[in-house]
């Protein structure tokens, strides 16, 4: 396979959106990525789309054409990509081996969920549709009921109590405040965090992730031809993806998730590279427990101690590993099919120097966990910034 | 050549309504997969025996339900906890307390079977003490 570089990324606000369809969303993405990659869309040899379920949002099955109909590309082949949360970081991984395949040599790879056109319990309803239905959602089950039981397992195993969550919370509210396209960008106080409303006994509302609206969108091009490019730009040093049992009580261990360290140990291998090269991290914190498992499973810290070490301060920004420097899912939003998309371009930025108030200084080497399911799906990308 | 459909999910659907709970055994290893598996995770080979296991347990983790879809509204809170049953498989099902002081690692359960309105029955797990 050959080297494949990022030359565009584009990201609309995340939030509350309004009357707005998710292709209208893509396409401004998608315009601001092939802006900056400064090329012609006509270029664009094939799309992929990261989109959990217009189907049920917008009442819309058949969404991958209507990407290209509404960029105005003509017979441009366009496919959905469908992997629960993990749908927009598996929507790029296929661009790149589409890219890396040799081919195709322009590969745009888009993600958008339009969420908020449906009350809170049908949205609780879509989401649990990417567990099990048969052994878990005719139960109940909800997504932030499955976390909890991890979040209940993991405190009763190794002490990660609500302040060590809630310290998850309180460090990506505080980073989405230098995020202008975070859905919330406010401060909140550990109090704040550890005393609000339940949503699925232990995790409270400031554990979840919000219901947004949002779209994201990257261009793929062969390495050859990105290091050239004046302009910002990425290598993709790896990816990786692994997949487990749809039911989590199918898993030996309720503390983590196997796909996580399947995924990473992959993804660092084919790089060639350890833990410790990477400057800045962008996981998938669907809820706060999420995050200290992904830590965790990816071997930023031993087994246990992830909920310690976010209290301690060293996933913050001035931390050992800065984690989730764009406000993470929890205060920059969620919206689904976009949300893989949108990790990898808050690592291009990082990695390009453009990301203004939140840049880590230095950054050079960025990884992604974006995860489906309770974990059902993962995908990691490393990513290299030349300069 | 085997035109056979393989079937699980319909047996164990089956089951819960004649208020027992079956999964597949595998001969060879003697293993039996609950919820059942069509094919054995240890061996490889197609499962077609369907067994009854017993349907007492321990609770391995809980969680108390308080935002739910539209299909469970009405029945919040409500429990719901992943049990280890006796032969170390394990499933998830609503339990019969909601009361979180009341609830603790490794309590025994058993199951008893709801009855819907639509005449299914439904898997519940019931505190044994």
């Amino acid at each position: 396979m050959r080297e494949v570089g990022i030359i565009g990324v584009g990201h609309t606000k995340f939030g509350n959106l309004g009357r707005v369809t998710s292709r209208e969303l893509i396409t401004s993405a998608a315009i601001e990525a092939i802006e900056m990659a400064n090329i012609s869309k006509n270029e664009i040899d094939t799309i992929y789309a990261g989109l959990l379920s217009p189907d049920i949002f917008e009442h819309q099955m058949h969404s991958s054409p209507g990407i290209p109909d509404y960029l105005g590309l003509k017979n441009t082949p366009s496919t959905r990509v469908e992997a629960a949360c993990a749908s927009g970081g598996l929507a790029s991984m296929n661009a790149i081996i589409a890219v890396g395949s040799g081919m195709y040599d322009v590969a745009l790879s888009v993600g958008a969920e339009k969420m908020t056109n449906l009350p809170t319990s049908h949205v609780t309803e879509a989401l649990a549709m990417c567990a099990d239905d048969i052994y878990e959602v005719a139960s109940g089950l909800t997504f932030p009921g499955a976390f909890a039981m991890m979040a209940r397992r993991h405190e009763f195993e190794f002490g990660t109590n609500s302040e060590m969550r809630a310290a998850v919370a309180v460090k990506n509210h505080k980073n989405g405040v230098n995020n202008n396209l975070a859905q919330f960008q406010k401060e909140i106080t550990m109090e704040k965090a550890m005393n609000s409303i339940m949503i699925a006994d232990p995790l409270n509302l400031y554990d979840c992730s919000p219901i947004t609206d949002g779209a994201a969108a990257l261009v793929f091009v062969p390495w050859e031809i990105a290091k050239k490019h004046d302009g910002p730009k990425v290598k993709v040093r790896s990816f990786a993806q692994a997949s487990d049992t749809m039911s989590l009580h199918d898993r030996s261990d309720l503390t983590g998730f196997a796909t996580t360290k399947i995924a990473a140990k992959k993804a660092f291998e084919r790089a060639k590279l350890t833990p410790s090269d990477i400057d800045i991290l962008e996981v998938h914190d669907c809820f706060t427990i999420a995050e200290i498992m992904a830590i965790e499973d990816m071997g930023f810290c031993k087994k246990g101690e992830g909920g310690k070490i976010t209290l301690d301060g060293d996933t913050s920004r001035d931390g050992l590993i800065p984690v989730n420097m764009s406000g993470g899912l929890k205060s920059k939003g969620h919206p689904i099919g976009a949300t893989g998309q949108s990790q990898l371009v808050e690592l291009f930025k990082q990695l390009n120097g453009l990301a203004e108030k939140r840049q880590i200084k230095d950054a050079n080497i960025g990884m992604s966990q974006n995860l489906g399911g309770s974990g059902s799906t993962i995908v990691c990308h490393i990513l290299e910034g030349i300069n | 050549m085997n035109n056979k459909i393989i079937k699980v999910v319909d047996e164990y659907e089956k089951s819960i309504n004649d208020g027992i709970i079956v999964g597949t055994k595998c001969d060879e290893c003697n293993e039996i997969f609950v919820p059942p598996r069509p094919i054995c995770l240890l061996c490889g080979i197609t499962l077609e025996t369907f067994e009854k296991i017993e349907t007492e347990g321990k609770i391995l983790t809980w969680t108390i339900i308080h935002i739910a879809p539209p299909t469970h509204l009405e029945k919040v809170p409500y429990t719901l906890a992943i049990v280890e049953l006796k032969n170390g498989q394990k499933l998830t099902g609503i339990l019969n307390e909601t009361n979180n002081e009341k609830i603790n690692f490794g309590d025994k359960v058993f199951a008893s079977f709801d009855k819907l309105e639509d005449g299914a029955k439904r898997l519940r797990w019931n505190l044994s003490s």
